[in-house]
């Protein structure tokens, strides 16, 4: 019984599919523009039309019609004139160059204008750039206003905007507008603070064409309905009738029957299928559902598994990455679990020593701490271990532990072993610089306390005089320079004793000058060649070489005194020697140039003693004479011939002195010699 | 008659010389330079030779030493006026038959001539 319903409900499901579906194409084509709606109106009358110049119509006022769509949010098709909707007319007038029709009526028709201005008040006389959207009509509204109004018509959206742009502007909008001024100002959320003014004119329906300018010829039914808002209602009325006349007809309430039909029957098919085979149904599911969920907890498990294994792995590679050595030792210290840093710094192999007991590498007394439950970490030592390396070294470790317990109630020790080894030997090392570098410091102490002595010795037993002096008054001295100026140490050192005391009053502005331009010359070292006074009233030179000195944060003056009066006695005999060097020379020169003349005066003395016979006594003495002041010269140039022989004396003029070349003890030569020279 | 040449740079020791040795019936040549007296010793084939040490181009020494290294036995006297020690050794290690030192008695400069000449 159910299957034969089954397949009833089948047939007449197909059936009245295919019946939908044969739609002819007229039917079709109002099914596809049944959301399309007609403009009409109730007389005969036109909606907004426009005249030329020629008297033909011309367009419309599309602004209207926008209105209209954006209302009904949809398009508008309008009927053709004379085509015959009942009761209600088409509207006309769409295509171009008709010919105008008058239309009489004398009706007048209010209209508002509303006149918005940013200005709290509208001047009248001013003029203004006026902003609008019907050129027309407003020319008329406002005659009030200025004519020289600069009038800028456009669409209502590029007006407003205009006029929100311009400082002091008018804007003037019929209310017919107002709903899309005010979905501007909505759409841009502004306040649109302005002053509106409300006038009211009386609006001609249409106008005589005289000046040849547009006409306006307003429906009146439109214009109603526009301000009335009827306009939807219209539509809505005519939109029935539509239905009426063209869509409820055969083919639309066959498919929307079928379709209910076939609805039913799905749910009573539905309904029984259901019925039929609930019980098994819902056993083979609940297996099923079992089935899955236990699938599901398997692959859970094992997900599960996974990120464990997973996490385990993770945890081994970071601890096989530490550093330090990580081990875990059961309370009798047997090594669990040891890791990879073990090879590294004792050289252990991680597989040969786990499961050994930890006493293998430490002492008792570090496996003791080790194992210790309650360590305390505050105690100095006692958190560090020594283990000995695969080569047999001891290396420090310092250690931390941490406990767990597991599942079967064994306790493990987890440590943490930080090798110190380097540390400790860097600490000794450190020590040790340490240690090098203070007895280097007190060797260089003690090489410092004996050059102050060696230092303190020099000046004590130096030659020259040192002085140390603050603004030349006597700070330190040393004996020499008492000696020097003949003073007693302790006249001096006990008061403020001045060193311009020892500069002669008449070298003092000089000394002064010397000294000033020095160190205005910032000279930190610089001698000065001065003469001193002693206290015996002696004055000798000395050269004294100053060095500015700071010493324990004082500015002094060290000055090294010396006596130049020796080494002025010594230059002085070493002048006189190079005197002697040079008269000696000159004395070789003229030995040699006058030997030859002498030797020849002598020779032809000879000769003419040789050749005279019979000399009377005075010939007799000149030859004489002559042979005796050769035998003078000829000593004289002997004497000058040997250099060391040559000694110097007084001249009895000034402090001159002359050669000693003469013999002393050769009187009777010399007494020859004055006579000749004489 | 013996040819004696004499080497001597000052003009009027070397006249006086001469004067004197032809006083004693010497020939006597002059030479002003050491250049030229031993050109002269080469050409006029003197029997002696009385030279100074102190003379330009060549000096008495070096004129010494070339007739000594060609005819050792030629009798060459030396006179010299300064460092008389340095001369004196000099001319003695060059063989110089004597040497006289200025200003000198012409008397005792003949004795020596006539000694080697062997009159």
């Amino acid at each position: 019984m159910i299957k034969r319903l089954h397949l009833l409900i089948l047939f007449l499901l197909a059936f009245s599919c295919i019946y939908s579906f044969e739609l002819n194409e007229g039917e079709q084509k109002l099914l596809k523009n049944k959301k399309a709606f007609k403009i009409l109106v109730t007389d005969n009358n036109y909606p907004y039309e426009f005249i030329n110049y020629n008297g033909e119509f011309d367009g419309i006022n599309i602004d209207i019609y926008k209105t209209l769509f954006s209302k009904l949010n949809t398009k508008v098709i309008f009927a053709l004139e004379g085509e015959n909707v009942s009761d209600i007319d088409a509207v006309s007038s769409f295509s171009n160059n008709q010919e105008y029709r008058e239309i009489p009526t004398t009706t007048l028709y209010t209209v508002k204008f509303y006149l918005y201005s940013s200005s709290s008040n509208i001047d009248f006389e001013k003029t203004y750039n006026i902003y609008m959207n019907n050129l027309e009509l407003t020319q008329d509204v406002l005659p009030q206003l200025h004519k020289n109004n600069q009038y800028i018509f456009s669409d209502i959206e590029l007006a407003y905007y205009k006029f929100k742009q311009e400082k002091d502007g008018l804007l003037l909008v019929d209310n017919l507008h107002m709903p899309q001024l005010d979905a501007l100002t909505k759409k841009t959320e502004e306040v649109f603070a302005v002053n509106k003014l409300e006038n009211e004119i009386e609006a001609k329906l249409w106008l005589k064409s005289e000046d040849k300018t547009s006409y306006m010829v307003i429906s009146k039914v439109l214009n109603e309905m526009i301000y009335t808002n009827e306009i939807s209602c219209i539509i809505s009325r005519w939109e029935k009738s539509i239905e009426e006349k063209y869509l409820y007809e055969k083919n639309y309430s066959y498919f929307l029957i079928m379709v209910i039909t076939f609805f039913i029957l799905f749910l009573i098919i539905v309904f029984l299928l259901y019925k039929q085979n609930f019980i098994k149904k819902d056993l083979i599911v609940n297996s099923y559902q079992i089935i899955n969920k236990n699938k599901e907890l398997v692959v859970k498990n094992q997900e599960l598994l996974g990120i464990i294994s997973q996490a385990e792995s993770q945890n081994l590679s970071v601890l096989d990455g530490l550093s330090n050595i990580a081990i875990t030792l059961d309370l009798k210290g047997v090594i669990k679990y040891v890791n990879k840093s073990v090879n590294n710094i004792l050289g252990y192999n991680t597989n040969t020593i786990l499961g050994t007991n930890i006493s293998s590498l430490v002492s008792p007394e570090d496996k003791t701490r080790l194992l210790r439950l309650n360590p305390d970490p505050t105690q100095q030592g006692e958190n560090e271990i020594v283990i000995k390396s695969v080569e047999g070294f001891f290396k420090t470790f310092i250690f931390t532990t941490n406990f767990t317990k597991s599942a079967d109630g064994e306790t493990y020790i987890h440590c943490i072993l930080q090798d110190i080894s380097e540390r400790i030997s860097l600490d000794n090392r450190l020590k040790a610089y340490t240690t090098h570098l203070e007895d280097l410091i007190k060797q260089r102490m003690q090489v410092l306390k004996q050059s102050e002595e060696q230092f303190r010795y020099i000046v004590e037993h130096a030659y020259d005089g040192i002085i140390l002096m603050q603004n030349f008054t006597l700070q330190l001295a040393n004996q020499a320079f008492f000696q020097m100026i003949k003073a007693d140490n302790s006249d001096l050192t006990n008061t403020n004793f001045s060193f311009l005391r020892i500069i002669p009053d008449d070298k003092l502005q000089w000394f002064m000058d010397k000294f000033n331009q020095a160190t205005d010359n910032k000279e930190n070292s610089f001698i000065i060649t001065h003469p001193i006074i002693t206290s015996s009233k002696e004055i000798i030179d000395v050269e004294t070489h100053f060095t500015s000195i700071n010493f324990t944060g004082k500015i002094l003056d060290l000055a090294i005194m010396h006596n130049i009066e020796e080494k002025k006695a010594r230059e002085k005999e070493m002048l006189e020697h190079e005197k002697l060097i040079t008269v000696s020379s000159f004395a070789i020169t003229a030995n040699d140039k006058i030997n030859s003349p002498l030797n020849a005066i002598q020779g032809y003395a000879e000769l003419l003693d040789l050749q005279l016979e019979n000399k009377s006594e005075v010939q007799e003495n000149a030859f004489k004479n002559i042979f005796d002041s050769i035998a003078i010269i000829n000593r004289i140039l002997k004497r000058l011939k040997s250099l060391t022989n040559i000694t110097l004396k007084n001249y009895n003029l000034d402090n001159h002195k002359m050669l000693n070349i003469e013999e002393e003890h050769d009187n009777s030569n010399s007494q020859h010699f004055d006579e000749i020279t004489d | 008659m013996k040819k004696i040449l004499v080497a001597e740079d000052e003009k009027v020791m070397r006249y006086m010389i001469k004067d004197f040795l032809e006083n004693y019936d010497f020939e006597v040549i002059q030479a002003e330079n050491g250049l030229d007296a031993y050109v002269l010793w080469k050409n006029e084939k003197p029997d002696i030779l009385l030279t100074d040490i102190n003379m330009p181009k060549m000096n008495g020494i070096e004129l010494l030493q070339r007739i000594k290294n060609t005819t050792p036995d030629f009798p060459v006297i030396v006179m010299t006026g300064v460092n008389i020690e340095t001369s004196v050794n000099i001319a003695n290690n060059n063989k110089a038959n004597a040497i006289l030192e200025k200003p000198f008695r012409m008397h005792d400069l003949v004795s020596i001539i006539n000694k080697h000449l062997a009159l």
